[in-house]
Protein backbone atom coordinates (compact mmCIF):
# COMPACT_ATOMS: atom_id res chain seq x y z
CA UNK A 1 0.00 0.00 0.00
CA UNK A 2 1.67 3.49 -1.15
CA UNK A 3 1.76 6.09 0.66
CA UNK A 4 0.09 9.19 -0.38
CA UNK A 5 1.29 12.30 0.46
CA UNK A 6 -0.40 14.67 3.20
CA UNK A 7 -2.48 17.31 1.94
CA UNK A 8 -2.13 19.49 4.69
CA UNK A 9 1.43 19.48 6.31
CA UNK A 10 1.04 21.49 9.61
CA UNK A 11 4.21 23.33 9.29
CA UNK A 12 5.34 24.91 13.13
CA UNK A 13 4.77 28.85 12.95
CA UNK A 14 7.67 30.78 11.59
CA UNK A 15 9.49 32.39 14.64
CA UNK A 16 9.40 35.81 14.03
CA UNK A 17 12.37 37.53 12.99
CA UNK A 18 14.73 38.68 15.55
CA UNK A 19 15.68 42.55 15.44
CA UNK A 20 18.90 43.75 13.99
CA UNK A 21 21.16 43.81 16.69
CA UNK A 22 24.75 45.85 17.01
CA UNK A 23 27.50 43.53 15.68
CA UNK A 24 31.26 43.49 16.77
CA UNK A 25 33.58 43.48 14.13
CA UNK A 26 36.50 43.10 16.52
CA UNK A 27 38.80 44.44 19.02
CA UNK A 28 42.14 46.61 18.78
CA UNK A 29 44.30 46.08 22.14
CA UNK A 30 45.04 50.01 22.32
CA UNK A 31 46.10 52.09 24.97
CA UNK A 32 44.65 54.99 26.80
CA UNK A 33 47.23 57.79 27.18
CA UNK A 34 46.22 60.37 30.61
CA UNK A 35 47.01 63.85 28.41
CA UNK A 36 47.82 64.99 32.33
CA UNK A 37 50.95 62.76 32.81
CA UNK A 38 51.52 61.17 29.84
CA UNK A 39 50.88 57.52 31.47
CA UNK A 40 49.25 54.88 29.79
CA UNK A 41 46.59 52.07 30.47
CA UNK A 42 45.53 48.98 28.53
CA UNK A 43 42.10 49.78 27.13
CA UNK A 44 40.68 47.27 24.66
CA UNK A 45 38.92 49.40 21.77
CA UNK A 46 36.48 47.48 20.07
CA UNK A 47 34.69 48.00 16.63
CA UNK A 48 30.94 48.03 16.35
CA UNK A 49 28.33 47.74 13.23
CA UNK A 50 25.31 49.15 15.27
CA UNK A 51 21.67 48.35 13.85
CA UNK A 52 21.31 51.59 12.71
CA UNK A 53 24.21 51.10 10.12
CA UNK A 54 26.26 53.71 12.16
CA UNK A 55 29.99 52.17 13.19
CA UNK A 56 31.43 52.37 16.69
CA UNK A 57 34.80 52.92 18.23
CA UNK A 58 35.13 52.97 21.34
CA UNK A 59 32.69 55.58 22.95
CA UNK A 60 32.73 57.36 19.15
CA UNK A 61 29.75 57.00 17.18
CA UNK A 62 30.51 57.36 13.68
CA UNK A 63 27.30 58.21 12.49
CA UNK A 64 28.09 59.15 9.17
CA UNK A 65 29.40 57.18 6.44
CA UNK A 66 31.76 59.62 5.05
CA UNK A 67 33.42 60.12 8.40
CA UNK A 68 34.26 56.62 8.17
CA UNK A 69 35.97 56.57 5.05
CA UNK A 70 37.93 59.81 6.29
CA UNK A 71 38.77 57.97 9.07
CA UNK A 72 40.33 55.01 6.97
CA UNK A 73 42.07 57.78 4.57
CA UNK A 74 43.82 58.87 7.62
CA UNK A 75 44.76 55.84 8.80
CA UNK A 76 46.47 54.91 5.59
CA UNK A 77 48.16 58.04 5.41
CA UNK A 78 50.08 57.05 8.75
CA UNK A 79 50.63 54.23 7.32
CA UNK A 80 51.78 54.99 4.43
CA UNK A 81 54.37 57.29 6.56
CA UNK A 82 55.09 55.12 8.80
CA UNK A 83 56.15 52.96 6.32
CA UNK A 84 58.47 55.48 4.75
CA UNK A 85 59.99 56.44 7.88
CA UNK A 86 60.95 52.68 8.55
CA UNK A 87 62.41 52.37 4.86
CA UNK A 88 64.39 55.60 5.73
CA UNK B 1 59.03 111.69 32.57
CA UNK B 2 60.51 108.73 34.06
CA UNK B 3 63.91 108.07 32.28
CA UNK B 4 63.79 104.61 32.98
CA UNK B 5 60.74 104.11 31.21
CA UNK B 6 62.16 105.84 28.66
CA UNK B 7 65.88 103.74 28.12
CA UNK B 8 63.35 100.28 28.81
CA UNK B 9 60.74 101.02 25.98
CA UNK B 10 62.46 98.83 23.22
CA UNK B 11 62.77 96.22 25.22
CA UNK B 12 59.00 96.57 26.86
CA UNK B 13 57.86 96.07 22.96
CA UNK B 14 60.34 93.29 22.06
CA UNK B 15 58.97 90.03 23.52
CA UNK B 16 62.00 88.33 24.40
CA UNK B 17 64.12 91.79 25.02
CA UNK B 18 67.60 92.39 23.69
CA UNK B 19 69.28 89.33 25.93
CA UNK B 20 67.48 86.47 23.55
CA UNK B 21 69.63 83.73 22.58
CA UNK B 22 68.88 83.36 18.88
CA UNK B 23 71.13 79.80 18.94
CA UNK B 24 69.21 78.69 21.67
CA UNK B 25 65.61 79.57 20.55
CA UNK B 26 66.39 78.05 17.59
CA UNK B 27 67.52 74.69 18.63
CA UNK B 28 64.60 74.85 21.03
CA UNK B 29 62.42 75.24 17.64
CA UNK B 30 63.94 72.63 16.10
CA UNK B 31 63.26 70.17 19.15
CA UNK B 32 59.52 71.03 19.30
CA UNK B 33 59.26 70.33 15.90
CA UNK B 34 60.88 66.99 15.81
CA UNK B 35 59.69 65.96 18.96
CA UNK B 36 55.88 67.14 18.60
CA UNK B 37 53.24 64.88 17.02
CA UNK B 38 52.23 65.11 13.77
CA UNK B 39 48.71 66.12 12.75
CA UNK B 40 46.99 63.50 10.44
CA UNK B 41 43.95 64.84 10.53
CA UNK B 42 40.32 64.43 12.65
CA UNK B 43 37.06 63.34 12.10
CA UNK B 44 33.55 64.12 13.64
CA UNK B 45 31.83 61.25 15.63
CA UNK B 46 29.00 61.51 17.83
CA UNK B 47 29.29 60.63 22.12
CA UNK B 48 27.86 59.14 24.47
CA UNK B 49 26.62 61.87 27.33
CA UNK B 50 28.02 64.16 25.09
CA UNK B 51 25.08 66.59 22.77
CA UNK B 52 26.22 67.37 19.50
CA UNK B 53 29.28 65.86 17.78
CA UNK B 54 32.80 66.06 18.81
CA UNK B 55 36.04 66.38 17.00
CA UNK B 56 38.36 63.50 17.01
CA UNK B 57 42.31 64.48 15.90
CA UNK B 58 44.96 62.14 14.83
CA UNK B 59 48.51 62.92 15.68
CA UNK B 60 50.94 60.39 14.42
CA UNK B 61 54.51 60.38 16.43
CA UNK B 62 57.39 61.83 15.02
CA UNK B 63 59.20 58.76 14.93
CA UNK B 64 55.82 56.64 13.43
CA UNK B 65 55.57 54.79 16.35
CA UNK B 66 52.53 55.07 17.12
CA UNK B 67 49.40 57.23 16.10
CA UNK B 68 46.96 58.41 18.64
CA UNK B 69 43.35 58.47 17.10
CA UNK B 70 41.39 60.75 20.03
CA UNK B 71 42.65 59.45 23.45
CA UNK B 72 43.50 56.17 22.36
CA UNK B 73 47.27 55.71 21.12
CA UNK B 74 47.77 52.30 18.56
CA UNK B 75 51.17 51.14 17.34
CA UNK B 76 51.45 50.23 13.85
CA UNK B 77 50.62 46.45 14.05
CA UNK B 78 46.77 47.72 15.56
CA UNK B 79 46.67 50.53 13.26
CA UNK B 80 46.85 47.84 10.63
CA UNK B 81 43.93 46.20 12.36
CA UNK B 82 42.12 48.73 12.76
CA UNK B 83 42.09 49.84 9.38
CA UNK B 84 41.05 46.40 8.13
CA UNK B 85 38.46 46.20 10.81
CA UNK B 86 37.03 49.58 9.27
CA UNK B 87 37.24 48.13 5.84
CA UNK B 88 34.36 45.48 7.09
CA UNK B 89 32.69 47.87 9.05
CA UNK B 90 32.33 49.89 6.10
CA UNK B 91 31.07 46.75 3.76
CA UNK B 92 28.53 46.30 5.81
CA UNK B 93 26.86 49.48 5.67
CA UNK B 94 27.22 49.44 2.56
CA UNK B 95 29.77 52.56 1.85
CA UNK B 96 32.58 50.44 0.00
CA UNK B 97 35.16 52.41 -0.98
CA UNK B 98 35.50 52.52 -4.73
CA UNK B 99 38.61 50.26 -5.68
CA UNK B 100 38.33 50.18 -9.76
CA UNK B 101 38.30 53.47 -11.70
CA UNK B 102 35.16 54.39 -13.48
CA UNK B 103 34.48 52.67 -16.73
CA UNK B 104 35.51 54.98 -19.47
CA UNK B 105 32.90 56.48 -22.03
CA UNK B 106 31.29 53.84 -24.91
CA UNK B 107 33.34 54.49 -28.12
CA UNK B 108 30.89 53.65 -30.98
CA UNK B 109 32.49 51.98 -33.64
CA UNK B 110 29.59 52.47 -35.96
CA UNK B 111 27.88 55.22 -36.90
CA UNK B 112 24.63 52.71 -37.09
CA UNK B 113 24.69 52.68 -33.37
CA UNK B 114 24.42 56.21 -32.18
CA UNK B 115 21.41 56.37 -34.54
CA UNK B 116 19.64 53.57 -32.78
CA UNK B 117 20.38 56.04 -29.50
CA UNK B 118 17.31 57.49 -27.66
CA UNK B 119 16.95 60.95 -28.12
CA UNK B 120 18.08 63.01 -25.26
CA UNK B 121 16.15 64.81 -22.87
CA UNK B 122 15.93 68.11 -23.65
CA UNK B 123 15.61 71.05 -21.05
CA UNK B 124 13.62 73.91 -21.65
CA UNK B 125 16.61 76.47 -22.76
CA UNK B 126 17.25 73.79 -25.50
CA UNK B 127 17.29 74.35 -28.94
CA UNK B 128 16.89 78.27 -28.54
CA UNK B 129 19.92 79.09 -30.10
CA UNK B 130 21.31 82.76 -29.53
CA UNK B 131 17.66 84.59 -30.02
CA UNK B 132 15.82 82.69 -27.97
CA UNK B 133 18.02 83.58 -25.28
CA UNK B 134 18.25 86.70 -25.82
CA UNK B 135 14.28 86.99 -25.64
CA UNK B 136 14.35 85.15 -22.81
CA UNK B 137 16.37 87.55 -20.85
CA UNK B 138 14.17 90.20 -19.19
CA UNK B 139 14.09 93.85 -19.60
CA UNK B 140 14.81 94.72 -16.36
CA UNK B 141 17.49 92.48 -16.31
CA UNK B 142 19.37 93.85 -19.38
CA UNK B 143 18.62 97.32 -17.90
CA UNK B 144 20.59 96.64 -14.38
CA UNK B 145 23.50 94.97 -16.06
CA UNK B 146 23.15 95.54 -20.05
CA UNK B 147 25.10 93.60 -22.75
CA UNK B 148 28.18 92.03 -21.18
CA UNK B 149 31.51 92.14 -23.75
CA UNK B 150 30.95 90.03 -26.02
CA UNK B 151 27.41 89.45 -25.95
CA UNK B 152 26.19 91.92 -28.66
CA UNK B 153 24.94 90.95 -31.83
CA UNK B 154 27.79 91.54 -34.94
Amino acid sequence: MSETPALFDVQPPAAPALPPRDCLVGTIAAAEVNPLDGSSTIAPLPVWVTADNNVQMGDHLLTDAAQVLTLVSHLLTALRIMQIERDL
Amino acid sequence: MNAEVIVNHDDADLPFGDDWDHTDAAIRAEYAVTTRPFYVGSINAAQRDVQGSVGVELYLAPNGAWLDIGPFRLPQRELLCLQRLLGIATACIGQRPATTPPAPEHIFEDITEVEHLPAPELTPEAGRGIAGWDLARSAAELSDGGLSEGEGRP
